[in-house]
């Protein structure tokens, strides 16, 4: 019993550890509120207009670029896409298919604290938790367009405009709503081997 | 009255031999463009209206591309004391709009005893060009070792000022066709996101002259637009002049 229990502290140790290495990796997530602290949340209202906030975690330099693009699901209809200082941010493309945003000499983004670097404009439409969780994803430049897809979100280092690549991350609506059935340790397990 | 004649001829002849043994170190004072050398290391700058571009000593993607000028004349003998504003670089194919005149790519210095300076300001300029001429007291300094031809030096410079936004500039110009104003404008941006490649256009056609940060080359990407909007976004820059 005491080694089954040391087990799985040991289990749960190594899951906070490897959750405190991932949140030192550059990425860009999605936001649910403007304060930046929901990255999941349940349905909104059918035909009411949301914003969306687009934060770049963990890139510890100066930023004067930066380009991903965001998977929507079919419960939010993309409207547009707004610069959080459009007097000092020019962009190039959309985040549906890829956007690229890049900053004026005046006014690079802190990338030593989360920054806010878009805020898309969505409306939802009919959804239901019933029918599981729905993800918003951050992937690469042009995902989709295969002839300028880029694997991962790219951020430039204002100092020497050298280019460094973070994580696309995803957020959820619906989180809970996830479907469970009874199982065993067993079928468990084999779904990994 | 005699004597006087002699002390008199012995003067002469004195500041004639002085003269004559102070040949090898004297000079016309006349550029020879031919005798003169300019040498650099092959680089790509980007150039900017403001002068906020590349060092030649710090092109893209490293190195150093510092010109090195020695002016001559036409006894081979270096000229020393070219005020730094009687030399500067322009593009060899004409297109590069300077910003001030000459005074944007002036020498670091006034020629040394040998006839000997540098270049390491990158010309504060618009427009795009694939190498740049040194010119002195306005003649193009040329390439002994190929006919005398002038030489173009392969530093390639390239401004996010490309296109002209009209009056009080040029006229507008189309398509890739070069018309720089000497500012870097919304008519700058259309044009550099013709040659951005995005879903809807995929195929964005390469053109180095929008091509600003390493790594260079096809296709034009994040870094290249980031170097181009740090010069546009915001109030973008222009010759202060």
């Amino acid at each position: 019993m005491r080694k089954a229990l040391a087990g799985v502290l040991a289990v749960a140790l190594i899951g906070v550890l490897a959750g405190s290495a991932m949140a030192q990796v550059p990425n860009i997530q999605v936001y649910f509120d403007a304060a930046a602290t929901q990255t999941q949340t349940d349905c909104g209202t059918a035909n009411t207009v949301a914003n969306l906030y687009v934060v770049m975690n963990n890139w510890n330099f100066s930023i004067t670029g930066v380009d991903f693009t965001i998977e929507y699901p079919s419960v939010l209809t993309w409207l547009g896409d707004n610069l959080p200082d459009p007097l000092t941010q020019v962009a190039i493309g959309n985040s549906p298919t890829g956007i690229a945003i890049a900053y004026a000499n005046c006014c690079p983004l802190d990338g030593f604290t989360p920054a806010l670097c878009l805020i898309p404009s969505v409306l939802w439409g009919p959804c239901d938790c019933n029918t599981g969780p729905k993800a918003v994803v951050v992937h690469g430049y042009g995902w989709g367009t295969p002839s300028i897809e880029k694997p991962y979100p790219t951020a430039i280092r204002k100092d020497d405009y050298a280019e460094f690549t973070g994580i696309g991350m995803t957020s959820l609506i619906c989180p809970g709503n996830v479907a469970v059935q009874e199982t065993t340790w067993g079928q468990v397990k084999a779904l990994y081997r | 009255m005699l004597k006087g004649k002699y002390v008199l001829l012995s003067l002469a002849a004195a500041l004639v031999c002085w003269q004559v043994a102070g040949v090898g170190n004297a000079n016309s004072g006349i550029v020879d463009a031919c005798n003169s050398t300019v040498s650099a290391n092959a680089g790509v700058v980007l150039v900017c209206p403001l002068g906020d571009g590349d060092l030649l000593t710090a092109p893209v993607g490293g190195g150093n591309s510092q010109v090195s000028l020695t002016v001559r004349d036409n006894a081979n003998v270096g000229i020393p004391g070219i005020p730094t504003t009687d030399m500067w670089l322009v593009g060899c194919n004409d297109g590069l709009l300077l910003c001030g005149g000459s005074s944007g790519s002036n020498a670091d210095l006034a020629t040394d005893a040998t006839g000997h300076t540098t270049f390491s300001n990158e010309p504060v300029a618009g427009g795009c060009d694939t190498g740049l001429y040194c010119v002195v007291q306005g003649v193009v300094i040329e390439d002994a070792g190929n006919s005398c031809l002038p030489k173009c030096l392969a530093i390639a410079a390239r401004s996010p000022d490309y296109k002209s936004a009209g009056a009080p500039g040029p006229a507008p110009c189309a398509g890739d066709i070069r018309c720089p104003d000497s500012k870097v404008s919304n008519a700058d941006f259309s044009w550099f996101a013709t040659h951005y490649p995005t879903a809807g256009n995929p195929g964005a056609s390469y053109l180095a002259c929008a091509d600003f940060a390493a790594p260079l080359g096809s296709p034009i990407g994040l870094a290249d637009f980031s170097k181009f909007t740090v010069h546009f976004a915001g109030a973008g820059h222009k010759c202060p002049i």
